[in-house]
């Protein structure tokens, strides 16, 4: 298993347009992905409704998990996408 | 609500009377039922649950492409999120789970899921995600409403059922043919809409362009649809429900002597041989047909076989055609190809949408433009064809380059099959539709290159006045009868003879008795009707005159309007329709 801290920059946070994105982007990964902020732990990174309800804001640190066998390229491209500000995505 | 009896008044658009309890539809959220689910049926239960979603998936996805289109890709991006939630692993799982350990409902689970799911939403702080609680609560209700039956929610329905709906869509109506269903009201629609169609071929006494009905009555409300009057009773009173039980027995009587009689010939009084056909919706109508004593199916239309979202495979068809075929040889079945676009089942080909889809790409012109879909539809014809007698019947036909265009498709999938030693029939008959205007006035030239003229009224009319049958304020002017309409026919049929090539009719408006005595008289000896209308129309041929009729006919091309032409057959052959259709003995209430 591989993670890394990710403070979250896009101005409203991870709102619905960026959740998905991100679950999108990690449902291309066969490695479990999971978030955690604060006292919400390991939620499922490929759920939005997981995602969503994380409420990450901007600013907030965000810990990117990811175990399987893709894991380091996974935790290397969500962490790019959590850290941007989503807009060059959409 | 007001307890009162109600008459509501619409368009009879499907005969009969039908008593019986009225359902509501409305797009409203169904109940949810608390049944528990026994263990042999939990994962037939998970897979009803699936395939829900994937229907709404579908669903969504259209919307997205039209929302895509019209408003940009931006906008279209909130049905991301939305199809994202249709496939999140916790909705997912937790109805799963819900339905697997505690035998619940796939409803129930679901509904539940998505309650906890929802709570969960309501207490994040950020005011953007928490506003998405409404895309929860939207997709809660479609899932909801597909579980109960995709639209309808017809499962607890347990005594003799009248729908009554602001308007069906063709998908919806298609489901009608269920066993407690009884009769049809709907507040929008015309005589010949695709519900309308569809009612009358199921025999499901049905009154639309009510405007109001569906409003005034509640589930479970004692109605009666009356077909014949095109009125409504809601809530009837005793002397009214008393008048219509006795016209109810009437009518099942009557069906037991037309049934009595349908081994005797279809000729005039004066020895003419006028074929009745059958035009066929869904392929199980072709038992009824034959009972009816049709000889040929006049219009197979094929894009009723599929409801669902997808084309059908070359096998399916196939198999769909052969039946017909089959049941009905030595006599011939007309196969329309697909007659997409317009109302119909835009979204089984990847349509966009248009200002005016009646004017736009449908029926050939879809045909033309998809090759794959045309060619597999050909194929399955001619590979049907080698067990009866099969025949293309092309809709739309504008000009004379829609048919060779056509024809160059037929003759290559003709080579394949050759080629690849498949079965199939080497010589089938290609006709076309004469339903756009263009292909009356050119019908001389088309003569020369099709085997068979079809005249499809319903468009014919609605073309050549200028009328929308849908439109519940326009479609008074919409009229068979009128004046222009029948000198296009006599145009059309007279050209066909002149070549020696017959011209039948598929049109709504073969069922009608007046309507049908100057179409004899115009030289139209093939009749194409629903399965339900044969017998009533034999009466009419067995005691029409056509000496008579062509006189009638002759003389009708010259009236004023549709009214004068109807009047003007009704007072002249009196005989005919009291013969063919005894008036009700009393004034209905």
């Amino acid at each position: 298993m591989v993670e890394k801290k990710i403070t979250v920059t896009n101005v409203l946070g991870i709102h619905a347009r960026p959740a998905t994105l991100l679950v999108q982007a990690a449902s291309r990964f066969e490695s479990d992905i999971f978030l955690s902020k604060g006292d919400v732990s390991r939620i499922n990174g490929k759920s939005i409704m997981g995602v969503m309800m994380l409420a990450a804001e901007k600013g907030a640190q965000v810990l990117l998990e990811a175990e399987g066998s893709d894991a380091e390229a996974a935790l290397e491209a969500l962490g790019e996408l959590l850290a941007s500000d989503f807009e060059g995505q959409i | 609500m007001n307890r009162e009896h109600l008459k509501v008044s619409g368009i009879a658009a499907a005969p009969g009377i039908a008593i019986g309890k009225a359902f509501a539809h409305r797009a409203e959220r169904p109940a949810v039922s608390l049944r528990r689910v026994p263990d042999y049926r939990i994962e037939s239960e998970i897979e009803r649950f699936h395939t829900a979603l994937s229907e709404v998936c579908e669903d969504v996805r259209r919307t997205r492409q039209r929302v895509e289109y019209e408003q940009g890709a931006d906008l279209a991006m909130i049905f991301d999120a939305q199809l994202a939630m249709l496939d999140d692993v916790q909705v997912k799982d937790g109805t799963v789970a819900s339905i697997r350990s505690r035998n619940w409902s796939a409803e129930r689970a679901f509904a539940e899921t998505m309650t906890q799911l929802r709570q969960g939403f309501e207490q994040i702080e950020n005011e953007y995600l928490r506003a998405r609680v409404g895309d929860l609560i939207d997709i809660e209700q479609q899932v909801l409403v597909q579980l109960a039956g995709g639209g309808l929610g017809l499962q607890n329905t347990r005594s003799n059922t009248v729908i009554f709906a602001r308007d069906l869509l063709p998908s919806e109506a298609a489901q009608l043919g269920q066993r407690l269903v009884k009769g049809l009201v709907t507040d929008g629609g015309g005589a010949t809409s695709h519900t309308s169609i569809i009612a009358r071929s199921l025999g499901l006494p049905t009154v639309v362009a009510t405007e109001t009905a569906s409003r005034l009555v509640s589930t479970g409300d004692r109605v009666i649809v009356d077909g014949d009057q095109g009125t409504v009773h809601i809530r009837p009173d005793a002397a009214t429900l008393r008048y219509y039980r006795s016209q109810l027995r009437r009518q099942l009587r009557r069906e037991r002597e037309l049934s009595l009689r349908s081994d005797l010939p279809s000729v005039t009084h004066d020895g003419t041989e006028v074929t009745l056909l059958a035009n066929i919706d869904l392929p199980q109508e072709i038992e009824q047909a034959v009972a009816n004593g049709a000889h040929g199916v006049g219009m197979v239309r094929t894009e009723f076989l599929y409801v669902g979202h997808r084309l059908p495979s070359e096998t399916e068809q196939v198999d769909a055609y052969a039946r017909v075929v089959r049941a009905m040889a030595p006599f011939p079945v007309v196969i329309r190809t697909f007659d997409l676009g317009g109302d119909k089942l835009t979204h089984a080909v990847d349509s966009l949408p248009e200002a005016n889809p009646f004017l736009g790409w449908r029926g050939i012109r879809i045909c033309l433009d998809t090759p794959e879909l045309f060619k597999t539809q050909l194929r399955a014809i001619l590979r049907a064809g080698a067990l009866g007698d099969a025949r293309i019947l092309l809709p739309m036909i504008s000009g004379l380059d829609d048919v060779r265009r056509a024809r160059e498709m037929i003759a290559q999938v003709q080579g394949d099959l050759q080629r690849q030693g498949i079965e199939h029939q080497a010589d089938c008959q290609v006709g076309v539709m004469i339903e756009v205007p263009s292909a009356a006035i050119i019908s001389e030239q088309l003569a020369r290159e099709v085997d068979f003229f079809s005249l499809g009224t319903n468009d014919l009319v609605q073309y050549t006045l200028a009328v929308d049958r849908g439109n519940t304020r326009v479609s008074g002017l919409y009229d068979p009868l009128h004046p222009a309409v029948l000198r296009l026919i006599q145009q059309v049929t007279d050209n066909g003879a002149a070549a020696g090539i017959p011209t039948s009719i598929c049109g709504e408006m073969a069922a009608d008795p007046v309507a049908a005595v100057i179409l004899m008289g115009l030289g139209v000896h093939l009749l194409s009707v629903s399965p339900g209308e044969i017998p009533e129309l034999k009466e009419v041929v067995r005691a029409a005159d056509l000496a008579a009729a062509r006189e009638v006919a002759r003389h009708s091309l010259g009236l004023a309007s549709g009214k004068e032409v109807r009047a003007h057959v009704e007072t002249t052959l009196k005989d005919v329709f009291l013969a063919a259709k005894p008036p009700r003995p009393h004034e209905a209430p």
